[in-house]
């Protein structure tokens, strides 16, 4: 029997005279005295991380109940000669033999240790030096949170590293290494350079030949709904898609980044004829306009935010180019919905302003036969099928595929392309 | 709250401080390591901390429970009955919390499939945060005292043990009978291992900022979502790269949650021991997730048997425990059959083994060129089996091996040299000799406080700034 059993008790059953009754405590009674395989007391009291560990007895074998005979799991079986390694130079691997069937624990040298103090000086003096190396980066980041009192606090905590780094000139190594691993800004193209392209003929034939460029973007749930964009498109071999999203990002905040010029700069490099969008899982938030921070769904909030949204379609468009803009499906916590479901409203009125950009409600194909969020939705066998993630605002794969093929027959449509069954 | 984000960093200096100023008043200190981790784990969502209370005074009701009816004469069938409900107390919270959907979508599918469909309620529960673990982990407490290898502890101890925030979300899975006896002495604040610890988590740091969330978003979440706009070779380097990623994701949870802990003053198990030098199934689970392939060995597989039953029912008993492993990893076919392959691989190896020694045949040649081939053909199993772990389902995960033979012709692009470097990285670090990490500890170490903090400086400014923006999510902690 193993001895490092826990508060052994006096011995006396606790049911008897008058013994300590309660749900929770085993008979309170301290042990007469300290149970072997513990290391002995120290007369400080003390004990340091790893003494238990090492005072316990090496066991050979798993412990176990009393009716059960020894075994180890991995046993090489009947007949195997004890001693000899197993198939992998020993249980305890190539770095080691053990004993047969325990799991090995490493026998580690001693090792200078510090005072608790003298570990958190260490610590201090790694954040704060670290801090002042990154200080930017690490305020680039603050800034990308959302609009409020903690980003508020946290960016005028910052404020004084950010300043003494600057004036040591501490920001140059992030600055260097940054620019050999090609992290630096990289050049960016404007949106004249859009206009002097190619004009994408709309409706021309396509054909597998020359496939219609399509480009995808968007936040985080364009990241499964691109891709079984990306993977539905491709099957038709009449189109070719790119997946350009970025997580966390949206329209609302352009300091954090800046979908606009990204778009430009990809129009200019990839040439697609039709974009397909997927924004709004992070616009709900203030955003800041002018120096001013606005509150999420006010007029001011969603005039400046309308004008985002036009000026994104505007640049999709331009050249004659088509874009197909998803709307975001019905989403499980309330009030986030309310934020998604006035979003969307903005997206579709939009469209209507732009010629070229389709605007598809998703909503309903997300709602169950009451109109509710359902993560579970029937298929076209009306089996049950796991459509979102367990935040209640992604979507699985099965989700993606649905509305990436609601969105696909509306580009097929609109190219002449032929649906596939 | 993740590890590598400065929330976490603030909270732990702050947990760290009043760790070592409250330490010499024991109970005083547990009273805050508590408040320290239901804020950590309430931080998620403040619900999840209703679980961890309803855990401890449940489970310590039944440990009581199991305890006294074993010291009483005759009370072994009690105490029987008072572990089985402990058993089925915290399985049936882990399965209303995870597999209720999963069980009552299939079995709709199973009845429809017989004209008997009929909806069945589904309920979609807010799945905690790190369920999986905390359930392993009471068990042991429950188990062990029904087989007198623990006394019950205090509820306060054992308040600390269900709640201790280093391992609360994803593992290592501690057992009660390695972690209570630290709480009976105050830890010394004169002997920390800083050196070790601080090993630890800027590795860890390293291995889930430079390799796994690199390869994560350059190559694998690519080459899993679209298969089939990727070439055989693509589709290859996708795969042994997520074999590499769960490995430095995983490890470098564990690696912290340890370091962290001995900065506290505690001594957690290791849970990874250089898994894919392993030469056979059998002993790359001697060095994969070892707390959970100990905890499936001690109380699900010796419990049905073992090897003592008989070859086939060794076998039988191997593969049920490894099927209920990958359903321990994930509500999903996908993780079923991972953990069915992983069960018939070892089952086959065990039955060629017996057929070797009853023919008295010698074991295989240990030359240098057989253990290569051995750990490739292991590594090899564990890749393709980590394709059906990685996948949204079975027809996704058959995608992306068909890819391996349907996407020859073309090369592709996506395998750039720093996708490859790290790959070599991230399986050449398990080729380093204990030694040369035990030195790296040691050195660091005797260079004393402000030496560590310098050191400390370096490596966060060098994983910040190579790292991507922002930090991922442990895959494990879905688990």
């Amino acid at each position: 029997m193993p001895d490092d059993r826990h508060d052994e008790g006096s011995g006396r059953l606790p049911f008897d005279e008058g013994g300590n009754d309660d749900l929770f405590v085993w008979d309170g009674l301290r042990p007469p005295s300290r149970p072997a395989g513990l290391p002995p007391r120290r007369r400080d009291g003390y004990a340091a991380a790893g003494d238990e560990s090492a005072a316990r007895p090496r066991r050979a074998a798993p412990a176990r109940g009393a009716d059960d005979e020894w075994e180890d799991w991995l046993d090489p079986g009947e007949g195997a000669q004890r001693g000899e390694p197993a198939a992998g130079d020993g249980p305890g691997g190539p770095f080691g033999a053990d004993a047969l069937g325990h799991v090995p624990e490493r026998r580690r040298p001693r090792r200078r240790r510090l005072s608790a103090g003298a570990v958190l000086a260490a610590m201090l003096i790694g954040f704060f030096v670290a801090g002042l190396f990154d200080a930017k980066a690490i305020e680039t980041e603050v800034k990308g949170k959302p609009l409020g009192t903690a980003r508020s606090i946290q960016l005028a905590l910052l404020k004084p590293m950010v300043v003494l780094s600057g004036a040591l000139q501490l920001d140059r190594p992030a600055e260097g290494l940054n620019a050999m691993l090609g992290r630096g800004e990289a050049a960016h193209h404007s949106i004249a350079e859009v206009k002097d392209k190619v004009k994408p003929k709309w409706p021309r034939k396509i054909t597998r030949k020359d496939p219609l460029r399509l480009y995808i973007i968007g936040d985080s749930m364009a990241q499964v709904f691109g891709s079984s964009l990306e993977n539905l498109a491709e099957e038709t071999h009449f189109i070719k898609a790119k997946l350009d999203y970025k997580v966390s990002s949206g329209l609302s905040r352009p300091d954090f980044f800046d979908w606009p010029q990204r778009i430009i700069d990809q129009i200019v490099e990839f040439d697609p004829e039709a974009t397909a969008v997927l924004f709004g899982a992070n616009d709900g938030q203030n955003v800041l306009y002018k120096g001013k921070v606005l509150a999420v769904g006010t007029k001011a909030w969603q005039e400046v935010y309308a004008r985002r949204v036009g000026k994104a379609m505007d640049i999709l468009t331009r050249g004659g180019r088509r874009a197909y803009w998803a709307g975001n499906p019905i989403m499980r916590d309330p009030g986030y919905r309310e934020r998604i479901s006035m979003m969307d409203h903005i997206y579709e009125a939009e469209a209507k302003k732009h010629p070229g950009v389709f605007y598809i409600s998703t909503w309903a194909l997300f709602a169950n036969e009451k109109g509710s969020y359902s993560e579970y939705l029937p298929d076209a066998n009306g089996d049950p099928v796991l459509m979102r993630a367990p935040d209640g605002i992604h979507l699985t794969r099965a989700g993606g595929d649905r509305m990436a093929q609601a969105t696909l027959d509306v580009i097929e449509k609109d190219w002449g392309i032929p649906q596939q069954p | 709250m993740l590890f590598p984000t400065i929330t976490f960093a603030v909270f732990f200096l702050l947990v760290y401080a009043a760790n070592w100023l409250l330490m010499p008043r024991l109970r005083l200190w547990k009273w805050m390591i508590i408040a320290a981790s239901y804020v950590f784990y309430g931080w998620w969502d403040w619900r999840f901390v209703l679980l961890l209370v309803a855990a401890t005074f449940v489970n310590q009701a039944l440990g009581v429970q199991i305890a006294r009816a074993r010291r009483r004469r005759g009370g072994g069938r009690a105490a029987k009955r008072w572990l089985a409900l402990s058993v089925v107390a915290n399985l049936a919270a882990l399965g209303y919390f995870k597999y209720v959907d999963f069980f009552a979508v299939n079995l709709d599918h199973l009845l429809s499939s017989v004209g008997l469909g009929a909806p069945l309620p589904l309920l979609r529960i807010l799945l905690p945060v790190g369920i999986s673990f905390l359930v392993f982990r009471v068990l042991t407490y429950t188990i062990d005292i029904y087989r007198g290898e623990l006394a019950p502890a205090s509820t306060l101890d054992f308040g600390v043990y269900v709640a201790f925030f280093p391992y609360l979300l994803a593992g290592p899975i501690a057992r009660a009978r390695d972690f209570l006896p630290q709480l009976r002495s105050p830890r010394d604040p004169r002997s920390v291992d800083a050196g070790r610890a601080f090993v630890l988590i800027l590795g860890g740091l390293a291995k889930k900022m430079l390799i796994a969330d690199y390869l994560s978003t350059h190559i694998v979440n690519g080459v899993f979502a679209s298969p089939q706009s990727y070439s055989s070779w693509e589709t290859l380097w996708g795969i042994v790269a997520y074999s590499v990623q769960i490995y430095c994701d995983f490890s470098a949870y564990n690696d912290i949650a340890i370091g962290i802990s001995l900065l506290l003053g505690f001594e957690l198990p290791e849970n990874f021991n250089a898994p894919y030098t392993a030469r056979t199934i059998q002993d790359f689970w001697r060095r994969w997730h070892i707390t959970l392939s100990s905890w499936l060995r001690d109380y699900l597989y010796i419990p049905l048997g073992g090897n003592r039953k008989g070859r086939g029912r060794t076998y039988v008993n191997l593969i049920v425990t490894f099927l209920l492993a990958g359903l321990w990893h994930g509500a999903g076919w996908t993780f079923v059959f991972w953990g069915g392959m992983h069960g018939v691989g070892l089952a086959l190896e065990r039955a060629r083994a017996d057929v070797r020694r009853a023919r008295g045949l010698p074991e295989p040649g240990a030359t240098a060129g057989a253990r290569a081939l051995q750990r490739l053909a292991v590594f090899a199993f564990v890749s393709v089996a980590w394709v059906f772990f990685r996948a949204d389902s079975m027809g996704g995960a058959f995608a992306v091996l068909w890819r391996l033979v349907a996407g020859l012709g073309t090369i592709g692009s996506a395998v750039t040299w720093p996708i490859v470097g790290l790959v070599v990285l991230g399986i050449g670090i398990q080729y380093v000799p204990r030694r040369l990490s035990g030195r790296l500890e040691g050195g660091l170490a005797n260079i004393g406080w402000a030496g560590q903090g310098a050191v400390l400086a370096l490596a966060l400014f060098l994983i910040d700034t190579l790292g991507p923006q922002g930090a991922a999510e442990f895959l494990y902690f879905k688990f």
